[in-house]
């Protein structure tokens, strides 16, 4: 399967520069405008990983888009990955969605281990378990960091014996289940922990503000503060110093959402969600760690 | 009037430090530095011997996988030829073009040993050819995932060397396009376990 990757298009934001028409300055706006313009031309930096498969954004461990889990069975499991996330750092993403068409389901499964990266992110120990409810398909990828406890021949096993016969009876609540603590209880005892059921109550810390986002409002009040200060003082144009997040060397970094347009909120509270993921939150989820996936794992239709 | 001359001489001065600080940044964000080729012509070679541990596993579960399936699939003669071909010549290729073609011919003759399992009801009901077979359909997906990515890189250095304006000298440091890992359309079908 070979990806287009998008090339970004650059911006023209470039373009815009004033340029000053004395004469003077003529040699220097065209040394500008020169690097500028070789700017616009060169290739948009597209990310290596090929991201072309739009997957929704999760609900939690348990994102059950297709409506096939009962309630109680979905809060079971999400109490038990997030125990399993406290004792071994690792997550597992339980995903139904009716149809993955027209990606192949190996391929939808990848597409959501990419955007969502289950699993600690220096562990790698995240597990995506996708149904696909009418195309009567399933798979099941491990990160990295599980394919010890979880070797292809085991998921295997598992979705023989605890998948398959639940799927055909179209009992999806149960297959899943059963699945998911098998995949569990892997994890933990190769990490030497058992498991109960109950993870521990995270303490709700009243204020969420950790240090780091402490500092980061200083700056960037700092910085509001220059510019305001500074467009008071002088009509002048002094632009150039100041990284506009979202350019070209912030985008990589947890910025790229929010920036100072969009406001705060989206910038801090999207950005730090999808790095610490141990924060609070009723459920416990506060979006996944970090882990990486190569594949590994095993699937079929029932 | 000499102070003002003074001030003139060093706005050229001040300028032209402008000017040039303007193109080496220019250049540098614009992604067309000769570092930017070197750094993404070493992550394509990382990437490449992903691409090869993937390959070697998969080469290591083969043994196996032919074992339990020459104890019911005993008429298969050519089968298992393919596949001893393919494998050597996987281990004589030296070239990353020809670990392509020979990953890709492997490909093709496991295709054919995994479907063995459809004219043999015994083979596929047995336990160890199961999860062999698991195995391989992981290690294949494996390769997949790590083929992707290596044809991912090779997009984004080929889009560098062959754009302006790093097309006008990247020939002469012999930063030439890579080759992407085509799958030829034999071996495309992954094999599939099926139930």
């Amino acid at each position: 399967m070979r990806t287009a990757s998008e090339i970004v298009p650059d911006r023209a934001r470039a373009a815009r520069r004033p340029t000053s028409s004395r004469t003077r300055g003529r040699v220097a706006a065209f040394a500008l405008a020169l690097p500028l313009a070789l700017g616009l031309l060169a290739p948009g930096r597209a990310g290596a990983q090929a991201k072309h498969i739009q997957v929704p954004p999760p609900r939690g461990f348990v994102s059950d888009f297709a409506g096939v889990v009962d309630p109680a069975t979905r809060q079971r499991l999400e109490l038990l990955v997030q125990e399993l996330k406290q004792k071994t750092g690792a997550e597992i993403a339980v995903v139904t969605v009716r149809s993955t068409q027209p990606e192949t389901v190996d391929d939808y499964a990848m597409a959501i281990a990419e955007h969502w990266k289950p699993g600690d992110a220096k562990k790698e120990n995240g597990v995506v378990f996708l149904v696909a409810t009418e195309d009567r398909k399933m798979h099941i990828l491990t990160g990295y960091g599980v394919e010890g406890p979880l070797p292809d021949g085991k998921v295997g096993a598992i979705r023989d014996q605890l998948v398959v016969p639940a799927f055909r009876q179209g009992d999806f609540s149960r297959g899943i289940a059963d699945a998911t603590t098998a995949l569990a209880s892997e994890i933990a005892k190769d990490a030497g922990v058992t498991l109960s059921g109950l993870p521990t109550r995270e303490r709700p810390p009243p204020q969420q503000i950790s240090l780091l986002q402490l500092i980061l409002l200083l700056v960037l009040l700092f910085i509001v503060l220059r510019i305001m200060s500074g467009a008071a003082n002088q009509g002048r144009r002094r632009g150039g110093w100041i990284v506009v997040p979202g350019d070209s060397g912030f985008s990589r970094s947890g910025w790229r959402r929010g920036g100072f347009g969009g406001g705060f909120g989206g910038g801090l509270g999207g950005g730090f969600g999808d790095m610490s993921g141990g924060s609070g939150g009723f459920g416990g989820f506060g979006g996944f760690g970090g882990g990486r996936f190569g594949g590994g794992g095993a699937g079929g239709s029932w | 009037m000499m102070n003002a001359n003074k001030g003139w001489i060093f706005g050229i001065a001040g300028r032209a430090g402008v000017a040039v600080a303007a193109l080496v940044v220019g250049l540098q964000l614009s992604g067309c530095g000769y570092n930017t080729l070197v750094s993404q012509k070493e992550a394509i070679g990382g990437q490449w011997s992903q691409v090869e541990n993937q390959l070697q596993r998969r080469a290591d579960l083969i043994p196996n996988l032919v074992e339990v399936t020459k104890g019911y699939a005993t008429h298969e003669k050519d089968v298992f030829d393919n596949i001893a071909k393919a494998r050597a010549q996987m281990l004589g290729a030296k070239t990353r073009d020809a670990q392509m073609d020979a990953a890709n011919m492997m490909s093709g003759a496991l295709g054919r040993l995994l479907a063995l399992s459809e004219a043999y009801p015994q083979l596929k009901a047995d336990a160890q050819f199961t999860r062999l077979s698991d195995e391989l359909a992981g290690t294949e997906n494996r390769i997949a995932t790590e083929r992707r990515r290596y044809n991912d890189m090779v997009q984004t250095y080929n889009t560098s060397v062959k754009s302006l304006p790093t097309s006008i000298w990247s020939g002469w440091f012999g930063f030439t396009p890579e080759k992407y890992f085509e799958v030829s359309p034999g071996a495309q079908a992954v094999p599939q376990v099926k139930f």
